[in-house]
């Protein structure tokens, strides 16, 4: 079977933001609380007309600044996101492959997932290229939550920025992605949703007991089947959802801070972008080992290794 | 059943950890929050009391109820406490 992985990603980061602390102040939420805990010093906005498919578009144009693309080879093209163009009719990936003129000739679908959604992304996809012998495809992760917070609400006002990033899946990858394990805990699914009013809301307190007592577990069975000791993994790159979030699964793995960065002190909470974002930021670096983990909406989480070459 | 001194010694253990402190002194009835703990000090207190007890709080128990150690012992010594106590920590 075909091994497909990781080529490249491209990443559109608005050049729009929110000050947290001075959004925070008129909240009546304290500076102090706000870095300590959130981390976030600016969360990302789209510009005003500016749709999921659209940071979708802007993330391919930054892809291809990063290298040569045959487009006559892409065989798929998935959309992680919950929050879709319009109504959610026509899907958001077939928005984006009109937009981006690509052929006939390919699967083009959606994923409704959230903060996981790109590891099970990965997975889906990387799948589906191996079972259909498809050389390259393209995995988007775009949620502009901006279109369903509300900015008055105290409990996600201060957490989440817009952004989006296009990974390019190949047979000729710089990461092989590892088997992905998966983990659903719709029992509590409530504690992160949008009614029919499309606005968000989160149990904190939910979301908090949920990731310490379930991601920190998942990552370390990941690094137990691989036979290998959790020290040997470069980086753990976790959903980014906040800094204390980031922190509880570091505390849970008991490993030092440097392995489980915390990098979106100027973005926010992106959702299913933070951890493709997080990777681009260490692109440069020599990995051999990176284990990701993305959680949240379902509440689900996800976590498999991705195997580098060591070289860039 | 948990003892009074043994909730109490749990909650003064947690924020101690909570708060990187070697050692905590707070009233029974002083509030967390008055005594410096924000909403996510106060979930992972609740957290740590759970492991330290070997107990499972229900999910519908959370820092917004158990505001002091009066709070905790009376929660978890009340007898249709939904806590569920075991024999040891979580691992």
């Amino acid at each position: 079977m075909m091994s497909i992985g990781i080529q490249q990603i491209g990443c559109y980061r608005p050049a729009d933001a929110v000050n947290v602390v001075e959004r925070g102040r008129r909240l009546g939420i304290s500076p102090e609380f706000i870095t300590s805990k959130l981390g976030f010093r600016k969360l990302l906005q789209r510009a005003h007309g500016e749709d999921t498919s659209d940071l979708c578009v802007k993330s391919f144009e930054d892809l291809l600044g990063r290298g040569p693309l045959n487009l006559s080879q892409l065989g798929c093209l998935a959309v992680v996101t919950q929050g879709p163009d319009g109504g959610g009719i026509p899907h958001t990936a077939a928005v984006v492959h009109r937009k981006l003129g690509l052929a006939a000739e390919m699967a083009v679908f959606d994923i409704s997932l959230g903060c996981s959604g790109f590891v099970q992304g990965l997975s889906i996809m990387c799948a589906l290229m191996a079972r259909e012998g498809i050389g390259s495809g393209l995995l988007f992760t775009a949620d502009p939550y901006s279109k369903i917070v509300d900015p008055e609400d105290r409990n996600t006002a201060l957490l989440f920025g817009d952004a989006a990033t296009c990974t390019l899946l190949s047979d000729r990858p710089r990461f092989e992605v590892g088997r992905c394990l998966n983990w659903t805990q719709s029992s509590t699914s409530d504690a992160i949703r949008a009614g029919i009013d499309r606005r968000l809301s989160l149990d904190g307190n939910a979301v908090y007991r949920f990731v310490a007592r379930t991601v920190g577990r998942q990552i370390l069975q990941c690094v137990e089947a691989h036979q290998i000791a959790r020290e040997e993994v470069d980086f753990f790159l976790v959903h980014q959802g906040s800094r204390f979030v980031v922190d509880a699964v570091r505390q849970s793995l008991g490993v030092c801070p440097e392995k489980v960065p915390f990098l979106a002190a100027d973005t926010g909470n992106t959702v299913s972008s933070s951890i493709p974002l997080a990777l681009e930021m260490c692109w440069e670096l020599p990995l051999k080992r990176v284990v990701i983990s993305g959680f949240g909406v379902g509440l689900s989480s996800a976590t498999l290794m991705l195997k580098g070459d060591a070289t860039v | 059943l948990k003892t009074r001194e043994e909730i109490r010694s749990a909650v003064l253990a947690g924020i101690a950890k909570v708060t990187n402190r070697s050692e905590v002194v707070l009233a029974d009835h002083e509030s967390f929050q008055h005594f410096g703990l924000d909403s996510v000090d106060r979930m992972s207190l609740l957290m740590e009391v759970e492991d330290l007890l070997g107990a499972t709080f229900g999910d519908q128990i959370g820092p917004e109820r158990l505001k002091c150690i009066s709070d905790y012992i009376d929660y978890i010594q009340q007898p249709d406490s939904e806590s569920k106590t075991a024999d040891a920590p979580h691992a």
